[in-house]
């Protein structure tokens, strides 16, 4: 979790990996500092969680067979193998169900430490 | 600057309403000197100006603010808050004097106070090591702000000495409470600042660490100063209410800003230091002022204050209440209490309010309520299912009894959910989760009533949620005309219902919820709209039981299914009347619903398909109505094209479970296709498609009269395809289409896999002997249908799709199966060589290549390295050679390609022709590319060159030997695109190092040692990371040590 009280997990998705990856171009050609640069994902971090906390509809639901489960420092992993994804309330209702060959779900509580 | 007159001039020039051109060079030049060393004079000039307007004067704040950032070391802190504060006590004093005209420095006030509270952070966070010089200590702003504002006079040559006597000063208690008693513009300055600080703080220690020191210090100083004032303050607030004195001060606002401030930093600094600041006074006398009401007015002036604070804790962290104020809150919401028996009073409040809130139609404040309550019943769920269901109860339950009882009287909530109510809605979350709890308990510890308990309590709850789901309840949302956001809402809530519904068939099993529900479904005899609306919302929860139960091999349910004796006549009444209240000129509320109408059913029906398939009449009633209805869509509007999808996606599932039940509908079936297929059908492209796929379901399980039989039904569908298109040569969406229909028809040729047609398994032989030789020439003629097309829409990418397509259906398929598409591989590649010379790379391409792949992995064990070599040459180093090396996409499909023969044949590659003059020198290249698609392929493919478990002990030798010879340029390849590529893309070089290491241990650390020291100048780095890469073998630890090389050789932070 970092300083501001939000998980980092998010900065490891495409978004955030580019975002990442942007910041580190304008460190290096100096026209931000380091600092300002973890600023800006601590805001990241907050902006996110609040979004899909608050601005998210879509739901969706899968089925598959679940490989790998574990608990681990209050957070869970998920692995499951030849899973069907179930898209709901897409536009597109032609093809909603997307089959991948394995899903890592990573679940962290939403609830701060101690609750 | 020259002088004070020009700098005022700038500023007003920046604050103008009307800025001038010129203003980024003023801007810059203010900014210039903001950061200069006579920053710090020219604010206390600005502020000191006796003509100043406000923007001067917060401008002069600002300037403060921005020497407070620019200083890193406390060098010059001790000025800068002597000039601060000395202006803020001034301008405080000038409002406690005179609000009404000092009420626009409010702004200049509220800087001078952030920047003070700035101050305060620094001097007390642990990294201060404040020279002996300029050491001073402050511990409690918020008293030396009081003190400062309540002194008769400042004199600015004397606040030096003012300012350091009132730093370490403190005041006691009472005259703290006689000080903000004394004013009410000082009281709210004080609430303000300490605000101020607090919300300043919560941001400050997020890009901090180690702040723990500072939040000991709030908790011994401001704290106690701050619970002081406040708690005095919402007293004060209660004791007016009470003597029903005025309240039109802005004074409570301001307290319960300050308070909300104070819960916030609460709540983070328990989890970042060791005390805990208790807010149990304030919030006891928050609950009072909540309960506070005129009932004879309707006045409830603190309730939505103190209930929407109240929500956020509970919601967030609500073991900041202890259990004491726990429990009065519980009996004050619901009215009992878990623990004990007593009747609280203080519910009548509750009562009251609620009432007042529906009376008066103040629905935002209900949802508030609602959320309120129902986060605080989830704090204690797991409680209230030990006591209900467990032996570790005691005996005397009648309050529990009572508690439940409450629970189920505030789901049933008479109002329209989502648009009028959130408890049934917040409440499901209740529901599921005390569920999901009660299917968790060890059964030992379950009391004799316990099943019977939970399964009366449960289906309780299934019959106060049923009603509350229909779809009358979305029809009056529509009505209301609220925006779309409220019916998604409500479209989220039949969900959680859903999900509710499962978590509770664990409960109630088949017997108590499926069963029941398929009964009272099939005894309905509906009249009305409200009748159907009530089968809606019974099949939608039905759909979601049945969905996960295999019917073929659940007789029980099937015989349930078939004695509920209107159960399908209802289902297929909701079909019909969906489609005829589609129309636009039925309303738009009848639009939506008529949607939603359609979708349960459809849903359903597909969900039974395997039940309707054993009753040829249920059967053929299905059909007839899905035709019908279907024959009713025009793709008139949006509604009209979803309905028409649905019925389209339920006649193909029916068609995909009842193939072989339906086979003497199969004159009809063609005829239909071949209608739907013609120009002047209104009928959607993906209906054509699909339900030319459900006609083939048909035409793959028509084996009994054998193959003949069958060709002939394939040769007519293909006749009206070929028809179709040899009529329309200009159409090219109308050929687009057919040829997709092709396509689909090919793949509903493929028998499923579970297949027990026992007649065609009879004639397998009869049938692979007969494809084999295919009498009618249907692959000829398939293929000169084809070739004609192609002829002119050649370098269409999406024909080359679809094409590709169709060439290939038997691809999937093994070698005995038969398939009226079956391609020789010489049919395949002369196809595909053909297309390969006439396609647009960039668009036609990809396809060709996918198409190839399953050609190679399919007859790969007949190829020799030359077949792969001319494979190679002729689509990639051929006519598209230029295409294939500035195309990125196109680079990646050739490395894909051979990464997919080494994957399966690596022989074929490594022995081929190009292996030596091409791939490995070019792969080689293609490391440093910037493409991440193309670094994803290329470092897989060296990855696999290096390790490669299907290698022959021939291949093995030979790549052995090449890979050695590479090896210092491989390495020093990879290392320097390492060094230059984007943080996100350091995990793919990784993986590829930690497969070389493994397999070239020695060889590898000497290549490393030589690769690393020209990329850049720091050897311990480089050290470090070959030791560590040599004695690591997991893909993390491997990847943590390439990023930790490669922050340190680009200077860079570690941030993830």
């Amino acid at each position: 979790m970092s300083a501001s009280g939000f998980y980092e997990l998010y900065r490891r998705s495409t978004v955030g990996a580019t975002l990442v990856d942007s910041l580190d171009t304008l460190i290096s050609d100096g026209r931000i500092e380091a600092s300002l640069a973890m600023r800006v994902l601590d805001t990241f971090d907050r902006v996110v969680a609040e979004t899909l906390k608050d601005k998210t509809q879509s739901k969706l639901t899968f089925k598959g067979h679940l490989d790998t489960y574990r608990f681990c420092d209050d957070v869970w992993t998920f692995i499951i193998k030849d899973c069907s994804v179930k898209l709901e309330q897409t536009e597109d209702a032609q093809g909603n169900t997307v089959v991948v060959d394995k899903v890592r779900i990573v679940a962290c509580n939403s609830k701060k430490t101690g609750e | 600057m020259n002088d004070l007159r020009q700098a005022i001039h700038l500023i007003e020039a920046l604050y103008s309403p009307h800025p001038p051109p010129n203003i980024n060079e003023i801007q810059q030049q203010l900014q210039t000197v903001q950061r200069s060393e006579h920053g710090l004079e020219l604010a206390s000039q600005l502020l000191s100006h006796e003509a100043g307007s406000v923007n001067v004067e917060y401008f002069g704040a600002l300037t403060l603010a921005v020497q407070l950032h620019t200083k890193t070391a406390h060098d010059g802190l001790g000025d800068l808050l002597e000039v601060n504060m000395l202006h803020l006590a001034k301008l405080a004093r000038l409002f406690v004097s005179n609000p009404s005209q000092n009420g626009s420095r409010m702004v200049v006030i509220k800087k001078l106070m952030s920047n003070a509270a700035q101050v305060f952070f620094r001097l007390n966070s642990p990294h201060g090591t404040v020279p002996p010089a300029t050491t001073f200590t402050w511990k409690n702003p918020l008293e030396t702000f009081c003190l400062l504002t309540s002194e008769s006079s400042i004199h600015p040559e004397a606040f030096h000495d003012t300012l350091n006597h009132y730093l370490s000063q403190t005041i006691p208690y009472d005259h703290l409470i006689q000080l903000i008693g004394s004013s009410n513009e000082l009281n709210s300055l004080t609430l303000l600042f300490s605000e101020v600080v607090i919300e300043d703080l919560v941001k400050y220690q997020s890009s901090k660490v180690g702040v723990s020191h500072l939040h000991g210090v709030v908790h011994e100083h401001l704290y106690i100063t701050s619970t002081s004032i406040m708690n005095y303050n919402l007293q004060q607030i209660a004791i007016s209410f009470q003597n029903n004195l005025s309240q039109s001060s802005p004074l409570p606002d301001n307290v319960f800003r300050c308070v909300n401030a104070w819960i916030n930093y609460a709540t983070m600094a328990r989890s970042k230091s060791q005390g805990h600041m208790d807010l149990s006074e304030t919030f006891e006398i928050l609950i009072q002022l909540m309960c506070l009401h005129d009932s004879n007015q309707g006045l409830f002036p603190f309730s939505e204050t103190v209930v929407s604070i109240l929500g956020e804790i509970f919601g967030n962290d609500p073991t900041m209440l202890n259990y004491e104020l726990r429990s009065s809150i519980e009996e004050i919401l619901l009215g009992v209490n878990r623990s004990s028996s007593s009747r609280s009073e203080s519910h009548q409040w509750m009562l009251q309010y609620m009432n007042h809130l529906v009376v008066n139609q103040m629905f935002d404040e209900l949802k508030e309520l609602a959320l309120c309550v129902v986060d605080f019943l989830q704090i204690s769920n797991l409680d209230v299912c030990n006591k209900l269901f467990t032996q570790a109860s005691n005996n005397n339950t009648e309050n529990l009894d009572q508690y439940i009882k409450v629970l189920l009287q505030m789901t049933n909530f008479t109002l329209v959910p989502v648009l009028e109510e959130f408890f049934s809605v917040r409440m499901a979350d209740f529901w599921l989760d005390l569920c999901d709890a009660y299917n968790n308990l060890v059964r030992e510890t379950f009391k004799p009533e316990t099943p019977e308990l939970a399964a009366n309590l449960f289906g309780q709850v299934v019959q106060i949620y049923l009603p509350k789901i229909q779809l009358i309840n979305k029809q009056k949302i529509v009505q209301a005309g609220e925006d779309d956001s409220l019916l998604h809402e409500f479209d989220d809530f039949r969900g959680a219902i859903l999900d509710l519904i499962e978590s509770m068939w664990a409960v109630l099993g088949n017997d108590k919820l499926t069963n029941v529900l398929i009964a009272s479904i099939g005894h309905l005899t509906p009249s009305s709209g409200d009748d159907l609306f009530q089968i809606e919302a019974m099949c939608f929860c039905l759909n979601k039981l049945l969905v996960d139960m295999n019917l073929s091999e659940s007789p029980g349910m099937c015989k349930t299914l078939s004695e509920s004796n209107s159960f399908l006549t209802n289902v297929l009444l909701m079909i019909q009347t969906g489609c005829q209240q589609k129309g636009a000129s039925n309303g738009k509320d009848a639009q939506i619903l008529s949607c939603d109408l359609v979708k349960t059913s459809t849903s359903l029906l597909a969900t039974v398909a395997d039940y309707v398939k054993k009753d040829e009449r249920a059967l053929a009633n299905c059909m007839d109505v899905l035709f019908n209805s279907l024959e009713s869509c025009s793709n008139a509007d949006d509604i009209d094209t979803k309905i028409e999808l649905l019925l389209t996606k339920c006649t193909t599932s029916i068609c995909e479970t009842s193939r072989l039940e339906l086979a003497s509908y199969l004159p009809t079936f063609i005829k239909i296709q071949s209608s739907m297929v013609q120009r002047s059908s209104k009928v959607s492209d993906f209906t054509k498609q699909k339900f030319t796929r459900c006609l083939g379901y048909i035409i793959q399980n028509y084996t009994q009269n054998g193959p003949e039989a069958q060709a002939q039904y394939l040769a007519e569908v293909i006749n009206t395809i070929k028809a179709g298109i040899m009529n329309a040569p200009d159409d090219r969406q109308q050929i687009l289409c057919l040829l997709t229909c092709f396509s689909e028809l090919g793949s509903a040729l493929v028998p499923p896999e579970d297949s027990d047609n026992q007649s065609y398994l009879s004639q397998l032989p009869q049938f692979q002997e007969y494809w084999r030789a295919d009498p009618p020439r249907l692959r000829e003629l398939t293929l000169n249908l084809i070739e004609s097309v192609l002829s002119r829409y050649g370098h269409d990418a999406e024909f080359i799709e679809v094409t590709c397509l169709i060439m290939g259906k038997k691809l999937t398929l093994s070698e005995e199966e038969p398939h009226f598409l079956a391609y020789s591989m010489q049919e395949l590649m002369d196809f595909l060589l053909r297309r390969c010379a006439s396609c647009e790379p960039s668009t036609g391409l990809p396809y060709i290549v996918y198409l190839l792949e399953s050609v190679v992995n399919r007859y790969g064990a007949t190829m020799t390295p030359q077949d792969f070599s001319f494979m190679l040459s002729t689509f990639f180093l051929g006519q598209h050679r230029d295409a294939v090396a500035n195309d990125p996409d196109l680079t990646q499909i050739m490395i894909t390609f051979v990464n997919s023969v080494l994957e399966t044949r690596p022989g074929l590659a490594v022995h081929c022709d190009q292996w030596t003059s091409f791939i490995l020198p070019e792969f080689l290249r293609f490391l440093a590319s910037k493409e991440r698609f193309t670094i994803s392929a290329v470092t897989k493919f060296w990855t696999k060159v290096v390790n490669n478990k299907k290698f022959s002990r021939h291949d093995e030798v030979t790549v052995r030997e090449q890979v050695c010879a590479l090896g210092p340029q491989l390495t020093s390849q990879a290392m320097r695109a390492l060094l230059h590529a984007q943080r996100s893309d350091l995990s793919y070089y990784s993986d590829f190092l930690r497969a070389l290491i493994a397999r070239y241990p020695l060889q590898s650390k000497q290549w490393l040692s030589q690769a690393l020291p020209p990329l850049c100048d720091n050897n311990r780095a480089h050290q470090l990371l070959v030791e560590k890469l040599l004695v690591t073998r997991g893909s993390r630890a491997a990847s943590n040590a390439v990023l930790e090389w490669w922050l340190n050789c680009n200077g860079l932070p570690q941030l993830t």
